[in-house]
């Protein structure tokens, strides 16, 4: 791309590539500890609900943290005109590169347009309905742990009758069973309903089992470390009261956040990934994941699509990983509507150490390469609205590695040039996160989303490696345990 | 309270300034200049040009480097019309010629191994005048050619609209694959050195109001910062080509102290390792010949049709010793010169002589053969070898002697020898043969060796050329004249 544009041009385009790079792959929290040998880490169990952050209402602030929210809404704003500035001047000064003109054109009118198809979301309307729910728990070695996940389940705001819990076992070399049937006996009878694979299959086949399993019309999604708000079960099966709604994904929080940098972090960026990628791909009817960690989807729309999804076969190799994005590509394509509600809110525990993170990271970007292209594929008469920004963020994302290590290592070292300017956008972009982040929250933590931006950049070749490894389907942890 | 209240104000107020400034650094970087780049004419070069280019012959072992200074219709001074920039170029693509930068040029006067392209050229400009970027950039680009930038660093703008390029416009120069080099910072300066006279500094000590000049070491302390900015700068834009100067002053600028320039050659050598002077007739391809430090470049100018631009470069070209008096393009002062062959006949009076107007530079190590004859008892002739005009070895033969002598500049001459020639009354033609090799020559008169001298180190290159001195109207001539090159003395080759 270097041969078309200038450098100072390229700088300016890439570091707004970043921002894909940085986002569009992460908006997707996939179940892991759901299948981890460490089921919580035992130094974020005392973080519970009590310290959770309250929801994002204005009404009710006090007026300073009102004017706060206001201004930092206004400083994202001021960027998106900058970047909006800078488009048209390329556009119009620049007609001798027309290559370059049109690609900063592209890639800077998808980064603006997330924020702006942001501003235009809102939640499902409530409809007061109350469908049949169960939900599938995919257990392995879980120990007693497996019971803190039904019980959590089972304390949801939800009618009773209307609400089970299926527990698949994946073939557990622990006390995992032996748990499981002592749940379901301490409850009412059709709460709980326990399955035994009787070998260990991998979680998509536990997930499958789980889902013929239950005649429920929708299914939850939940990870055993994740911890689902009361009352976020009857906010996110409204959506289903339309009926071309195939999938809803809630909003997943970080429980662990104050642990460490390396955990704020991530709590910075799940929010500012549900708020922005999220909420911009619902506003056209086509959340590219619904994770795994706390979703629902529509039974009907997934049974047809079962055993293809169980099996999948990518390059000659059985997937592992990816699941919860590879069985939204599917709904996709069939033409459902896949969507996202932020006041369903749930809480999950984030990796703390570095090695964890980076494998975790690794399995997502895996996943994130495989799927792009798959979804670009249909996605372009499925739900052609939506095509444009995947399209962008597809391939602008899979440039993102040599664009950065270009422009942040080989050109300043043969030009011995600072590059100023891509430092300088990028830092705008991740100051653009950050004031999203405190114009709807105030925790603290809207400073890791902008140094969360530098920490994830930096570490954005890693999509290489992870497209070199793309059929390696082991998970990484179990491995190394 | 009111201490939580102003601490929070005091954080917002720096985030937005943080925010403020990453986005005027961005306004700033990102804002494209405001003159757009003018269009490239459209040339048709007519036939005559098209095979006049064709038949430009490869050039072995030199590089010829051209000046421009501005690309516009202004008049005066050394503007060039795009269009004639735009012919010219086409001109000299049509003739094969490739780019070359200051790394090739550096290898090639260091004497080390360089690949050169069939027929290079270092094309340069000087004064670091917006039109580089408005205009030359893309016409070269639409010929395949890329240039050298000479800059005074301290005329470089910061904002357009600007006479001179601006930094950012250097800068995609630079990204053009262009090169960058010093013109100092602001060599250009002027100082008072009279009751009513200016002069450059670089080459002048200031007249202070005191009547007093300037302490020669104050002008080199001035010197030494100049030179040192510059080539910081130059070093900030292109880090890759070697560190080259162009003299911001011409050469013989006025200078009211003759020392200045050898201290300012030394303070160049310190700091640059290649230095460019330029002038209209750049009569000199750049070879490993050259001075690393003097370096001569063509001026072009913008009366300077295709086909003139192409004469230019091929006297600038140094062509092998030969043989074919017709390439030597032989010139006569003080009489008449008429060749035949490989004959030469001289006719006047007084003193007569003969020279070719061929490039010698790389006429070094060769044997002339000649046949001397007529001239009546008063009449010499004489054979020039290596000439340079003021530096020259000279065999002179008369009825009675043949003297082998030197001319060294300014000093004279200098007599190496003097041998008596056999009186013969028929007087027929003598065979002279001379050889130079490295700093040696031996002559040979009728066969036999007759003087075996050592030169002066400064007679190093140049063609042969022919004289005759009589007392009244006398005709000598020169035939069979042979020139036969020789392998250097002390080279493998």
């Amino acid at each position: 791309m270097s041969s078309t544009l200038s450098p100072e041009q390229a700088a300016v385009v890439d570091s707004l590539s970043v921002v894909i790079d940085g986002t569009e792959q992460h908006g997707a929290p996939e179940p892991s500890a759901g299948q981890d040998v460490l089921p919580v880490a035992p130094d974020t169990c005392e973080a519970g609900p009590a310290d959770r952050p309250l929801p994002t209402a204005e009404a009710g602030l006090p007026a300073g943290e009102r004017l706060t929210r206001r201004l930092a809404a206004l400083g994202v704003t001021a960027i998106c005109l900058l970047i909006c500035w800078h488009v048209t001047v390329r556009a119009t000064m620049e007609i001798q590169e027309a290559w370059s003109a049109v690609y900063t054109f592209v890639v800077s009118t998808y980064v603006v347009s997330r924020f702006a198809l942001a501003a235009l979301y809102s939640p499902p309307r409530d409809r007061g309905i109350e469908p049949r729910v169960a939900i599938v728990v995919p257990a392995y070695n879980e120990g007693e742990a497996v019971v803190r996940t039904i019980d959590a389940c089972l304390a949801l705001d939800y009618p009773r009758e209307k609400l089970e819990v299926v527990v698949v076992n994946d073939g557990s070399e622990d006390d995992t069973w032996e748990h499981m049937r002592r749940a379901e006996a301490a409850h009412p009878e059709g709460s709980v309903r326990c399955i035994d694979l009787g070998s260990n299959q991998g979680k998509r086949a536990a997930m499958a089992a789980g889902i013929r399993a239950t005649s429920a019309e929708i299914l939850l999604f939940v990870d055993s470390d994740s911890e689902p708000a009361p009352g976020a079960l009857r906010l996110l099966v409204q959506a289903f009261a339309d009926d071309r709604v195939g999938a809803v994904s809630g909003i997943t929080h970080v429980r662990n956040a104050t642990t460490n940098a390396l955990t704020r972090m991530q709590a910075a960026r799940y929010y500012v990934s549900y708020q922005l990628i999220k909420s911009a791909e619902s506003v056209v009817g086509a959340v590219s994941c619904c994770p795994g960690c706390f979703s629902a989807y529509r039974r009907k729309a997934i049974l047809p699509l079962l055993a293809g999804w169980e099996h999948q076969f990518f390059l000659g190799v059985e997937c592992t990983y990816g699941d919860d994005r590879a069985l939204t590509n599917r709904l996709l394509k069939s033409g459902w509507r896949t969507l996202y509600d932020s006041r369903a809110e749930a809480w999950t525990d984030a990796p703390f150490r570095y090695q964890k993170f980076f494998r975790q990271q690794l399995r997502w970007k895996k996943s994130w390469c495989r799927e792009g292209p798959i979804l670009m594929s249909h996605l372009w008469r499925t739900r052609p609205l939506a095509f444009p920004s995947v399209l962008v963020a597809t391939l602008a994302g899979l440039a993102s590695p040599v664009v950065i290590l270009y422009n942040l290592i080989v050109h300043p070292a043969l030009s011995g040039l600072f590059p100023l300017l891509y430092v300088d956008a990028l830092a705008m972009v991740a100051m653009a996160y950050g004031l999203l982040h405190r114009s709807q929250r105030r925790d603290g933590n809207w400073i890791w989303a902008v140094l969360g931006t530098f920490f994830y950049v930096s570490f954005s070749p890693q999509l290489l490696w992870a497209l070199a490894r793309i059929r390696d389907g082991s998970w990484g942890t179990r491995a190394a345990a | 309270m009111l201490l939580r209240r102003l601490s929070s104000v005091a954080r917002g107020m720096l985030v937005s300034l943080t925010l403020f400034g990453l986005m005027v650094t961005f306004v700033r970087e990102t804002t494209p200049d405001r003159v757009p780049t003018n269009p490239v004419p459209t040339i048709r070069l007519t036939s005559q040009e098209t095979d006049r280019a064709a038949a430009f012959p490869p050039i072995v072992g030199a590089v010829p480097a051209v000046v421009y200074h501005d690309i516009s219709g202004r008049r005066g001074g050394d503007s060039v019309t795009p269009e004639a920039f735009a012919e010219q170029l086409a001109v000299l693509k049509a003739a094969g010629f490739a780019p070359v930068g200051l790394r090739e040029v550096l290898d090639l006067v260091l004497g080390q191994p360089v690949d050169l392209p069939e027929r290079p050229i270092l094309i340069t400009f000087d004064d670091a005048t917006s039109t580089q970027y408005t205009d030359a950039r893309n016409i070269l680009r639409r010929y395949g050619f890329r240039a050298v930038s000479f800059v005074p660093t301290g005329q470089l703008a910061d904002r357009t609209p600007s006479y001179n390029l601006t930094r950012d416009q250097l800068r995609q120069l630079v990204d053009a694959g262009w090169g960058v080099g010093s013109q100092t910072d602001t060599g250009r300066g002027m100082v008072r050195t009279g009751e009513e006279t200016a002069g450059p500094w670089l080459t002048n000590r200031e007249l202070h109001p005191d009547g007093t000049l300037q302490p020669v070491a104050d002008w080199q302390s001035r010197l030494t910062r100049d030179l040192g900015r510059s080539a910081d700068v130059v070093r900030g834009f292109d880090r890759l080509s070697p560190a080259a100067l162009a003299y911001p002053v011409a050469d013989g600028a006025p200078s009211n102290d003759q020392q200045l320039s050898a201290l300012l050659r030394q303070q160049v050598k310190q700091r640059y390792d290649l230095a460019f002077t330029s002038a209209s007739r750049g009569d000199r391809a750049i070879s490993r010949y050259s001075d690393r430090w003097r370096l001569p470049r063509l001026t072009v100018t913008a009366d300077m049709t295709p086909g003139a631009l192409l004469d230019a470069l091929t006297r600038m070209v140094p062509q092998p010793p030969t043989s074919q008096l017709g390439l030597w393009k032989p010139r006569a002062v003080g009489g008449s010169c008429v060749v035949d062959g490989q004959s030469l006949r001289l006719t006047g009076s007084g003193y007569v002589r003969c020279q070719g107007s061929i490039n010698d530079e790389s006429w070094r190590d060769y044997s002339l053969q000649v046949e001397v004859s007529g001239g009546g008892a008063g009449t010499t002739a004489m054979v020039g070898i290596r000439d340079q005009g003021d530096r020259r070895l000279e065999v002179a033969i008369s009825r009675a002697h043949l003297v082998v002598r030197e001319r060294c500049g300014g000093q004279g001459w200098r007599e190496l020898g003097t041998v008596s020639v056999p009186w013969t009354a028929e007087a027929t033609p003598h065979h002279l043969r001379i050889r130079v090799q490295g700093g040696a020559a031996v002559v040979s008169l009728d066969g036999r060796q007759v003087s075996d001298v050592s030169l002066d180190p400064g007679i190093d290159h140049g063609a042969p050329s022919f004289g005759m001195a009589a007392n009244g109207t006398d005709a000598v001539v020169f035939s069979q004249i042979q020139v036969a090159p020789l392998p250097r003395r002390g080279s493998p080759s």
